[in-house]
C-alpha cells in the first residue's frame, strides 16, 4: 500500500473518487432534508451546498494542479496486518454481548496481541504469558469499573 | 483577609488527604481514554455525599482538575485523549513521545497544567462577580459566531491541505445533524435506529475518529512504539522549565485565552483548548513546528484547559449558570449537598466559597510532584511495554472508554464504525480532527443560529440580532482576521525575504 | 411418617414460611441502577441523585444512576425494552414527554407509549413563567399586556420542541388569547441562561429553577390551581383566570414484562426512599412538590396523563 501514493496518477483517482463521494454526500443531504419542516431544514442544507462546493472545488483543483492536493504517504507497514486487525476488533464487538466483558475480553485479548508483528517468533510460553496478562488485566478493569465506577459490563447471554 | 482564615482551614490534614486523593483518581479516571471530567465527577459524586459540603465540593474539584491534566497522559504517550480538553495536546504531545521526548512533553503537560489550574483560580478568587458579568453577553447570536470561529480553526490545523481539511469539517458537520434537531423537533438521519436516537455521542465519537487509526497503524509495524529517551529516568525537569520559559508569552496568552472560554457558559475545555493552540500556532515563529511536535503545543493545549477549571467556576458560583459541561455536575453536587446555590453564594456562604478555593490552589500546586511523579512512572512503563501487550492493552481501552460513560454497547459499535471511516479518509488525504470539531461546533452554530433568527423575526430586527453586539462584533472580526491573516502574513514574509535577497 | 417424608415435608414447610414471611425489603439485595435520560446537573438529574445520597442508609444496596442524556430522554426510554425485568434496571421517566413524544415523533421515537411502566410517581413540578429581575414585567398583568399589545414579540424560551415547557406556553397562549414567539433549547440549564443574558424576554420552566435562581428570576405565575408552601406569594393561573395547570411528573419505571410482584417490590422500596425525612426535606426544598403515587395505581395514573396529553400532543406535532 505505500507504494500507491507516490503515484501521481493513482494519486489523482483517489482525489477525484473522494471528491465524488462527498459531492454525492452533499446532494444526499441536500435531497434528504428535504421532508424536515423549515428550522430543521436550513442547516443540512447549508451543510449539504458546502459539501458540494468544497468536492468541486477539490476536483478543479486536482484537474487543474495536483499537487496542492497531496495524499501522505503512509508510514509503511503491512495493510495485511492492519485488516486482520479491524476484522478482530470487529470480532470482538460483536461477540462482546455473547461472551459478556470477562470472557471476551480475556479471548480477545490474546487473538489481537498474536496479530502485532514481533522479531521474536511466539513460543508456547510468551502465548501463555500474553493470555494470562489479558485475562488479569481483563478482570483489573472489571473490579475496577463495577466496584469503583460502578459501571455495568456485559454480561454474557449465552451461558 | 478572611481568605486567609477560610482558606487555611483547607490545610487541615483530613481535606488535604482528600484533596490528594481526588487529584490522583481525577488523574487516573482523565488518562483512561473516554473518561471525561465529566463522567468522572458524576461517578465521584456519590463519594463525596459521605464528607460535608465543603470537602465534598473540594474533592469533586479537585477530581475536574486532575482529569483535565491526566487526559494529557494517553494524549502524549498513545495519541488518543484521554479527555474531550486534551484532544489539542495530541498534536503536539504524541509526535514529541515518538521522537523520544515523551518525558519532556509529560514534564511540560504538567507545569502548564499547574500555572493554567492556579492562573484560573486567582481569577475566579478576585475577579468572579465582574467577570461573571461577561458570561452574561452571551446569547444564541454570539455562540454561533463563537462556533464559527472555533470552526474557522480548521482552516489553521490543516496548512497545505485547506480544502480536504475544510471537507472534513463538513462531513464533521453533517454527522452532528444525526438526531433530534433541538430547533424544530425533527428526528434527522436516524432511520429508526435507536442507537442515533440522540445523535452521534461525542466521546465514543472522539475516540473512534482519533484514537482508531492510531491503533490500526501501531498494528502495522514491528517499530516500536515510542523511541526511547536518551536518559531514562529523568522527568527532564529544568528543561522543560527553559522549554516554558523560552515561550512565557505563549503561556500567558493561553492562560488567558482558557479563562476567558471558561466563563462563557457551555464552552468548556476542549473549545479553550483548540482556541489557544489555534492562536499559539498562528502566533509560531518559522523555526516552530506545531502539528509536528512543538512543545508549545502542548503548552498552549494544556494551560487553557487547566485554566478553565477555575474560571468555570465563576458563571457557576456566581449566576448558577454551568460554565462547562463538568459545572452542571457541580452545581448538581451543591444543590444535593443542600448549599445554597446562586447569586447568594457570595453573600451567604463566603467561607464555603474560601476554604474551597484555599483547597483547589493547594491541590493544584500538589498537582506538580504528584503528576511529574506519576508521569514519570507510566512513561517508562509504555515506552518499556512491547507492542504485543499495548496492542491489545490500548483496544480494549478504547472499548471499555467508548462504553462506559453511558453504558451504552451502541457507542462502542459507533466508536468503531467511525475509527474505520477516520482511518478510510485519513488514506486519503483528509484529517481527522476537523471531524472531531464539526461535532462538537454543529450543534452550537445551529441552534445559535436559528434561536437568534427566531428571536430576530419576532422582533422584527434579524440584522440587530445577529450583528449588534459588541461581543459579535469582536467575534466577526476574529473569524475575517482567522481567515484573512496568515495568508496574509505568510505573502508579507516572503515578500520581506525576497527583499532580503535583493541588498 | 417415614423420616424422608418428614424431611420433605418440613423443607416445603420452610420454603412456603420463607415465601410468607419474605421480609418487603428483601428486595435489593444487589446495587440497582437507576437510568436518567438527562444529564447529571438538569432538574431530573438532581432529582435522582436526592434518592441517590440516601439510597444506601435507606436499603443497604447502593443506587447506581447513569446519566444517558439525549433527544429530551428518548435516548434513554428507547432502550427501556432491553432492560432485564428482575427489578434491578429501572429507568426514570418523565411525564408528559413520554406521551408528547411518541406523538410527535411516531416511529422516530424509538419507544412507544405502551413501554412506559412506571410503578412509583414520586414527585411533581409545576411549570411557571418567568422573567429575569431585570426585566421591566414586574408583575404577571405587565407581561400580559405587552403580549397583548405586540402580538408575537415576546419571545418565551423553554427546553426543546415538543416538551414541557412548550406544552405550558402553548395552553396558556390559547386560554388566554395572547401569541408570543417560542425559542427552543436544549434543556432547562441553557433556557435560563439565555433568560439572564437577555437573549429571551421570558421562559416557561419549572420551579426548582426557581429554587435554584433565587433572586436573580422572577416568577410570575404558576402553571397549578393551588400556590405552593415554598413560594407562598407565587400566584397560580387558575387564580389569575387561565385554569392551565402543566407539571412534570416524574416516576421510577422498570421494563414492559416485568412480573408485578416485582413491580410492587420497588414501589414499596422506591417510597420508602422517597417518604424518608431527609430526602423528603431535600426535595422540598430544591423545589419538588411531593406526590406519591404507587403501584398498581401508578398504571391508571399514567392512562390518565396519556388522555389528559394526546390533544396537546398532536396540536403540538403539527
Amino acid at each position: 500500500m505505500s507504494e500507491l501514493v507516490d503515484n501521481p496518477a493513482t494519486r489523482r483517482i483517489m482525489n477525484l473518487a473522494s471528491g465524488a463521494a462527498f459531492a454525492g454526500l452533499g446532494l444526499f443531504l441536500i435531497i434528504a432534508s428535504q421532508q424536515f419542516e423549515d428550522a430543521g431544514r436550513s442547516t443540512p442544507v447549508f451543510i449539504g451546498c458546502g459539501l458540494m462546493a468544497l468536492a468541486v472545488l477539490l476536483i478543479v483543483t486536482e484537474i487543474a494542479k495536483s499537487e496542492f492536493l497531496p495524499i501522505p504517504e503512509s508510514d509503511g507497514g503491512s495493510g495485511r496486518r492492519r485488516l486482520v486487525f479491524v476484522v478482530l476488533m470487529a470480532v470482538w464487538i460483536l461477540t462482546l454481548p455473547y461472551l459478556g466483558f470477562l470472557f471476551g475480553c480475556s479471548l480477545m485479548f490474546i487473538l489481537v496481541a498474536m496479530a502485532v508483528p514481533r522479531s521474536k517468533p511466539w513460543t508456547i510460553r510468551s502465548i501463555a504469558l500474553h493470555a494470562l496478562s489479558g485475562i488479569i488485566t481483563t478482570i483489573g478493569f472489571w473490579f475496577a469499573l463495577t466496584y469503583l465506577l460502578s459501571v455495568p459490563l456485559p454480561v454474557p447471554s449465552i451461558f | 483577609m478572611e481568605f486567609l482564615a477560610y482558606a487555611g482551614a483547607a490545610t487541615s490534614p483530613t481535606i488535604l488527604a482528600i484533596a490528594v486523593a481526588g487529584l490522583i483518581i481525577g488523574i487516573v479516571l482523565g488518562a483512561l481514554p473516554g473518561l471525561s471530567s465529566t463522567f468522572s465527577c458524576a461517578v465521584m459524586l456519590p463519594v463525596s455525599f459521605s464528607m460535608d459540603p465543603t470537602t465534598g465540593l473540594i474533592f469533586l474539584g479537585t477530581v475536574y482538575m486532575g482529569s483535565t491534566y491526566g487526559g494529557s497522559f494517553a494524549a502524549i504517550l498513545v495519541g488518543t485523549p484521554g479527555t474531550p480538553q486534551s484532544i489539542t495536546t495530541t498534536f503536539d504531545g504524541f509526535p514529541m513521545a515518538k521522537r523520544g521526548d515523551g518525558g519532556l512533553a509529560l514534564s511540560i503537560a504538567c507545569i502548564s497544567s499547574v500555572f493554567g489550574g492556579i492562573f484560573g483560580i486567582i481569577v475566579f478568587l478576585w475577579l468572579a462577580p465582574p467577570m461573571a458579568k461577561f458570561a452574561l453577553l452571551f446569547g444564541p447570536a454570539e455562540y454561533f459566531w463563537l462556533a464559527l470561529f472555533g470552526l474557522t480553526i480548521i482552516a489553521s490545523l490543516s496548512e497545505g491541505n485547506l480544502i480536504k481539511g475544510l471537507v472534513s469539517g463538513f462531513l464533521g458537520l453533517a454527522l452532528s445533524q444525526i438526531g433530534v434537531s433541538v430547533v424544530s423537533g425533527d428526528m434527522r438521519f436516524t432511520y429508526e435506529n435507536t442507537a442515533l436516537i440522540g445523535g452521534i455521542p461525542i466521546i465514543p465519537a472522539t475516540i473512534g475518529l482519533l484514537c482508531m487509526p492510531v491503533a490500526i497503524d501501531l498494528i502495522a509495524n514491528v517499530t516500536h512504539h515510542l523511541e526511547a529517551p536518551m536518559h531514562a529516568r529523568s522527568t527532564r525537569f529544568k528543561e522543560s522549565v527553559a522549554a516554558i520559559w523560552a515561550r512565557k508569552l505563549n503561556l500567558l496568552r493561553s492562560s488567558v485565552i482558557g479563562t476567558v472560554i471558561g466563563i462563557i457558559p457551555a464552552a468548556g475545555g476542549a473549545i479553550a483548548s483548540l482556541v489557544a493552540y489555534a492562536e499559539a500556532s498562528r502566533a509560531a515563529k518559522p523555526d516552530d513546528r506545531y502539528g509536528e511536535g512543538d512543545p508549545g503545543g502542548v503548552i498552549a493545549s494544556e494551560t487553557a484547559n487547566n485554566a478553565t477549571v477555575g474560571s468555570g467556576l465563576i458563571p457557576t458560583f456566581v449566576l448558577g449558570i454551568p460554565g462547562t459541561p463538568t459545572d452542571a455536575v457541580i452545581l448538581g453536587a451543591m444543590m444535593v449537598h443542600g448549599v445554597q446555590i446562586g447569586p447568594r453564594m457570595f453573600s451567604e456562604h463566603i467561607d464555603i466559597v474560601y476554604t474551597f478555593v484555599g483547597g483547589m490552589l493547594l491541590a493544584t500546586v500538589l498537582m506538580l510532584p504528584i503528576g511529574l511523579l506519576l508521569g514519570r512512572y507510566i512513561y517508562m512503563a509504555v515506552v518499556k511495554m512491547p507492542k504485543t501487550y499495548l496492542v491489545p492493552m490500548v483496544t480494549l481501552m478504547l472499548l471499555i472508554g467508548a462504553f462506559a460513560i453511558q453504558n451504552s454497547y451502541d457507542d462502542i459499535v459507533i466508536m468503531f464504525c467511525l475509527g474505520v471511516l477516520a482511518w478510510a479518509i485519513g488514506r486519503f488525504g483528509y484529517p481527522a480532527a476537523p471531524v472531531v470539531l464539526g461535532l462538537l461546533l454543529g450543534p452550537i452554530a445551529e441552534q445559535g443560529y436559528a434561536q437568534a433568527l427566531m428571536i430576530g423575526r419576532a422582533k422584527q430586527d434579524v440584522g440587530g440580532i445577529f450583528f449588534g453586539s459588541t461581543v459579535s462584533m469582536v467575534l466577526i472580526s476574529c473569524i475575517v482576521a482567522s481567515i484573512f491573516l496568515p495568508p496574509l502574513l505568510r505573502k508579507i514574509s516572503t515578500l520581506q525575504t525576497k527583499g532580503m535577497r535583493n541588498v | 411418617m417415614k423420616f424422608p417424608t418428614v424431611l420433605f415435608l418440613s423443607a416445603v414447610v420452610t420454603l412456603v414460611s420463607l415465601e410468607a414471611t419474605a421480609p418487603a425489603y428483601a428486595y435489593p439485595d444487589k446495587p440497582v441502577q437507576l437510568v436518567v435520560g438527562f444529564g447529571p446537573g438538569g432538574p431530573t438529574g438532581i432529582a435522582a441523585r436526592f434518592m441517590q445520597k440516601r439510597f444506601e442508609d435507606i436499603t443497604g444496596q447502593s443506587l447506581n444512576i447513569v446519566n444517558k442524556p439525549g433527544a429530551g430522554g428518548a435516548k434513554a426510554w428507547s432502550q427501556i425494552t432491553k432492560d432485564k425485568k428482575d427489578g434491578y434496571e429501572l429507568t426514570l421517566l418523565n411525564f408528559p414527554h413520554t406521551v408528547l413524544q411518541p406523538i410527535a415523533r411516531g416511529k422516530n421515537a424509538g419507544y412507544t407509549y405502551d413501554d412506559i411502566q412506571p410503578v412509583l410517581y414520586y414527585t411533581s413540578v409545576p411549570q411557571v413563567v418567568a422573567v429575569r429581575a431585570e426585566s421591566p414585567f414586574k408583575t404577571f398583568e405587565d407581561l400580559l399586556a405587552a403580549m397583548k399589545a405586540s402580538p408575537g414579540k415576546i419571545t418565551f424560551g423553554g427546553a426543546g420542541i415538543g416538551g414541557s415547557n412548550h406544552s405550558a406556553f402553548y395552553k396558556f397562549n390559547k386560554a388566554a388569547g395572547v401569541t408570543g414567539a417560542y425559542v427552543p433549547f436544549k434543556d432547562s440549564s441553557s433556557t435560563i441562561t439565555a433568560l439572564k443574558s437577555g437573549a429571551t424576554d421570558a421562559v416557561w420552566t419549572f420551579t426548582t429553577q426557581g429554587v435554584k435562581d433565587g433572586d436573580s428570576i422572577r416568577m410570575l405565575a404558576m402553571a397549578a390551581d393551588t400556590r405552593i408552601a415554598l413560594f407562598p406569594e407565587l400566584r397560580t393561573l387558575t387564580e389569575l383566570g387561565y385554569p392551565v395547570i402543566d407539571m412534570a411528573w416524574w416516576a421510577i419505571g422498570v421494563p414492559p414484562g416485568t412480573p408485578d410482584d416485582i413491580r410492587k417490590q420497588v414501589s414499596d422500596t422506591f417510597e420508602k426512599v422517597v417518604m424518608n425525612p431527609e430526602v423528603k426535606s431535600d426535595m422540598e426544598k430544591g423545589g419538588y412538590l411531593p406526590l406519591v403515587i404507587p403501584f398498581p395505581e401508578s398504571i391508571t395514573y399514567k392512562a390518565k396523563l396519556g388522555d389528559d396529553y394526546s390533544a396537546v400532543g398532536k396540536a403540538l406535532a403539527k
